[in-house]
C-alpha cells in the first residue's frame, strides 16, 4: 500500500541524533500517516523522547531530514512548528490558573485573537477533556489526572497538525491510567489530529495505537499495527517486548517456511517462520516463540500423542485467567495461561503441555 | 494521675529546650534592639537640653520640625531606588547566565569573582573608589587622552550609585540566582512549544517565576540602603546626605538627641511601610511560586 506524501504528517529520513558519544537516534526512518495514533515503544533510554523532541524542534538532528506535513522543518524553532507537546510531567505554568494555562498558546498568536474568542475556545477545550468549571483552579489544586487533562487541553486548543505525547500516563495510578487510555483514544478519534505517543508500556501501546514503532538502542526494530507486531514479530526482542512469550532455543536443522529447530535436549520442534523475518539458514541460533495462551495442558492419563510431560511448579491466579508455570524435562519451564474455568490443576500435578504446530513461531535468536 | 505527671514532664521536656535555644537571641534582641528602640521613641517626644542631649518633656515639636530635614529623606529614597534598579539591571543578566547557561566550572569561577572583593573591608573598598573617581583618577586619565575635560565624578549621584552597585550587587545576584536556578526549565520549553518566542517566554514565564527572587533581592538592597552611611559620606563628600549621615550629624555634631530620635523614628516608619509592601507582594505571589527565598 503506497501512501502519497499528503497522507503523511511526520516523516524521518535517516535521522541521526547524538549526544556526545551516545547515539540516541540512529538512522531512523518512519512515516506517520495523517490522523493516526502512532506509538514509539521501547525500554528506557532507547531514544523515544529524543525522537519526539526532534519532531517538536527542541533538538536538531545531526544528519537526515525531518518532514512535517510534507515540508522539511530543519532549523524551524519549536514556536513556529504546528506541533504541540504534552510533556511527561505536564509542565503546567504554576503562576497561572487553568484557563490561563490553556489559553497560553492562543495568546501567542499573531494577529491577536480577541479575549472573548480565547475564553470561548478555552471553555470548549476544557469541555473536551471534561474539566468544565475548573477555569480558576491552580495547577497544585488538581489531581494528577486532572493536571494531565489540562496539559492535553493546553496543547489541543491550538489545533496542531501533530500532537506529541511523552509518556503522559506514566505518573498516573493503574486504574486512572486505564481510564485515560480509553479517553485519549476516543479524543484522538474525535479531533482527528495525528497523535504521536511515547510509552515503555507495551500493553498501553497495544491497546491505543494504530501503528507502533518498537525501538531499541536508537533504532526502530519493527514497525506495524498492534496485531502485526503481536502475531508476526520480527525477532526474539520484539516477541519478548510485545506481550509475553515462551522461548525455546535451539539450532535450525531445516529451513524454509516451516522451520525445524533442534533444542539442546535434542528435541525437534517445528514452527512456521515469522512472515516479516529474514529467512533462517540451517545452523542459525533460533528460538521457537509461543504465546502462553496458545499452550494447553492435559492430564498425563488423558489420550493424545503430542506434547511434553511436566509438572506444575507454580500457579498464579489472575481472576478470569490462571497462569501455570510448568517444569518440563524436554523443553524447560513454560508459562501457560488458561481461562480460569478450566482450572483443574494444582501445584505439583503431573501434566502434559502441548500446542498446535502453527501456534509457535521460529525466530532468530539474539 | 500517673498519666498527668508524665504529661507534665513531657511538656517541660519540650518547652525547656525551646526556651534554652531561644534565650540568647531573645536577650540580645531585648537589650540591643527593643530597649534602644524604646529609648529612641521616648527621646523623640522630648526636648533638647541647653548643653545638648536630652531633656525630659512631652512635645510633638521634634516631629513638626521634620520637614526641615526632608532633603536627606529625598536623597535616600531616590538614590536607594536608583541603586536598587541599577543592581537589578546588572544582576539579572548575570544571575540568568549563572543559572541557565554557565557550565559548572564557569559557575564556580564567577561566583568566586563575585565574592572575592568582599574579603576586603567595606570601608577600604569604598575608599578605593574615592581615589579612582577623584580629579586625579579617571577624570585625569580622560583629560590627558583629550576626551573630556573638567569631568567631575566624585561627590555626585553617579558616584554614590556606583558605590551602591559595587557593594550591593551580590545581595541582588544571589536571591535572583536561586529563583532562576529553581525555575523548571521544562516550563520554558512548554512555552516555546505553545508558540511563544524567546522574548515572549521571558516576559511571560521567566520573569514572573523569578519575581520572588527579584522582590527579595530588591528588599535586601533597598532596606540596607535606607540606613547607608558610608557610601554617601565617602563618595558623596558630605554634599549628598542620606538619612544615616543626617543622624550622625544630629547626634554627634549638634547633639540634638530628641530631633535625631524623631528623624530615626521617621526612618523606621518608612521602613515598616516598605516591609509591609514587601510582605503584601510576596503573599500575592501565592501558592507554589511563593518560594523559600523570602526574607521574613
Ligand atoms: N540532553 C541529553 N544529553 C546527553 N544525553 C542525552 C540527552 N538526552 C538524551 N540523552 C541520552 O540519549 C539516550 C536516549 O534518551 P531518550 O531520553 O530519548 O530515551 P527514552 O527512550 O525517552 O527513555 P525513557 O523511557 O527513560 O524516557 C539515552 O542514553 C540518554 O542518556
Ligand atoms: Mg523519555
Amino acid at each position: 500500500m503506497k501512501q502519497s506524501a499528503l497522507d503523511i504528517d511526520v516523516e524521518f529520513r535517516n535521522v541521526v541524533k547524538t549526544f556526545g558519544t551516545i547515539t540516541a537516534v540512529d538512522k531512523v526512518n518512519f512515516q506517520i500517516p495523517k490522523g493516526s495514533f502512532y506509538s514509539f515503544l521501547g525500554p528506557s533510554g532507547c531514544g523515544k523522547t529524543s525522537s519526539l523532541r526532534l519532531i517538536g524542534g527542541f533538538e536538531q538532528p545531526d544528519s537526515g531530514e525531518i518532514l512535517i506535513a510534507g515540508e522539511s522543518v530543519a532549523y524551524i524553532p519549536p514556536y513556529q512548528r504546528h506541533v504541540n507537546m504534552v510533556f511527561q510531567h505536564y509542565a503546567l505554568f504554576p503562576h497561572m490558573d487553568v484557563a490561563s494555562n490553556v489559553g497560553y498558546g492562543l495568546r501567542q498568536q499573531r494577529p491577536r485573537i480577541s479575549p472573548d474568542e480565547i475564553s470561548k475556545q478555552v471553555k470548549d477545550a476544557l469541555a473536551l477533556v471534561r474539566l468544565s468549571g475548573y477555569e480558576k483552579r491552580r495547577s497544585w489544586e488538581l489531581s494528577g489526572g486532572q493536571q494531565q487533562r489540562v496539559a492535553l487541553a493546553r496543547a489541543l486548543v491550538n489545533k496542531p497538525t501533530v500532537l506529541l505525547l511523552d509518556e503522559p500516563l506514566a505518573a498516573l495510578d493503574r486504574k486512572l491510567r486505564k481510564d485515560m487510555q480509553v479517553e485519549l483514544k476516543t479524543l484522538q478519534r474525535e479531533v482527528g489530529i495525528t497523535f504521536v505517543f511515547v510509552t515503555h508500556d507495551q500493553e498501553e501501546a497495544l491497546s491505543m495505537s494504530d501503528r507502533i514503532a518498537v525501538m531499541r538502542d536508537g533504532k526502530i526494530v519493527q514497525e506495524g499495527s498492534p496485531t502485526d507486531l503481536y502475531r508476526q514479530p520480527l525477532d526474539r526482542y520484539v516477541a519478548g517486548f510485545i506481550g509475553q512469550s515462551n522461548f525455546i532455543s535451539g539450532e535450525v536443522v531445516e529451513a524454509g517456511d516451516q522451520v525445524k529447530i533442534k533444542t539442546q535436549r535434542a528435541v525437534i520442534l517445528q514452527a512456521p517462520k515469522s512472515k516479516v523475518a529474514k529467512t533462517l539458514a540451517v545452523g542459525d541460533k533460533a528460538v521457537v516463540a509461543i504465546r502462553p495462551e496458545r499452550i494447553n495442558l492435559r492430564n498425563q492419563n488423558e489420550a493424545g500423542s503430542d506434547g511434553f510431560a511436566g509438572k506444575v511448579a507454580q500457579i498464579t491466579f489472575l481472576g478470569d485467567q490462571t497462569e501455570y508455570h510448568v517444569e518440563t524435562e524436554q523443553v524447560g519451564r513454560l508459562l501457560v495461561r488458561m481461562n480460569s474455568g478450566y482450572a483443574g490443576y494444582a501445584s505439583g500435578d503431573p501434566v502434559i503441555v502441548y500446542w498446535n504446530q502453527d501456534a509457535g513461531l521460529a525466530l532468530l535468536d539474539d | 494521675m500517673v498519666n498527668n505527671t508524665t504529661h507534665r514532664k513531657k511538656s517541660i521536656r519540650t518547652w525547656l529546650p525551646t526556651a534554652l535555644l531561644l534565650a540568647p537571641a531573645s536577650l540580645w534582641y531585648l537589650f540591643l534592639l527593643i530597649a534602644p528602640l524604646v529609648i529612641v521613641a521616648v527621646f523623640s517626644f522630648g526636648a533638647r537640653a541647653p548643653e545638648g542631649g536630652y531633656a525630659p518633656a512631652f512635645t510633638l515639636e521634634q516631629y513638626l520640625k521634620l520637614p526641615t530635614r526632608s532633603t536627606p529623606f529625598v536623597n535616600t529614597l531616590w538614590l536607594a531606588s536608583l541603586g536598587t534598579v541599577s543592581c537589578i539591571l546588572i544582576a539579572y543578566p548575570l544571575a540568568y547566565y549563572l543559572a541557565t547557561r554557565a557550565s559548572a566550572k564557569a559557575k564556580s569561577i564567577l561566583v568566586a569573582l563575585i565574592i572575592v572583593p568582599f574579603w576586603t573591608s567595606f570601608l577600604i573598598r569604598t575608599y578605593a573608589w574615592v581615589t579612582i573617581l577623584s580629579s586625579r583618577g579617571i577624570p585625569a586619565i580622560l583629560a590627558s587622552l583629550g576626551i573630556v575635560h573638567d569631568l567631575v565624578l566624585l561627590n555626585t549621584p553617579f558616584a554614590i550609585t556606583l558605590g551602591i552597585v559595587y557593594n550591593y550587587l551580590p545581595l541582588m545576584t544571589f536571591p535572583l540566582y536561586v529563583s532562576l536556578e529553581r525555575l523548571d526549565k521544562r516550563l520554558l520549553e512548554a512555552s516555546k512549544d505553545l508558540g511563544a518566542n524567546r522574548l515572549a517566554t521571558f516576559f511571560q514565564i521567566t520573569l514572573p517565576l523569578s519575581a520572588s527572587g527579584l522582590i527579595t533581592g530588591s528588599m535586601l538592597v533597598f532596606i540596607l540602603l535606607m540606613g547607608e552611611y558610608l557610601i554617601p559620606a565617602l563618595l558623596g563628600g558630605g554634599k549628598i546626605f542620606f538619612v544615616g549621615n543626617a543622624l550622625v550629624d544630629l547626634f554627634l555634631q549638634s547633639r540634638n538627641w530628641p530631633f535625631g530620635s524623631a528623624v530615626a523614628m521617621a526612618l523606621n516608619f518608612i521602613m515598616i511601610i516598605i516591609i509591609s509592601v514587601y510582605l503584601w507582594l510576596t503573599s500575592r505571589l501565592g501558592g507554589e511560586s511563593r518560594e523559600e527565598v523570602s526574607l521574613f
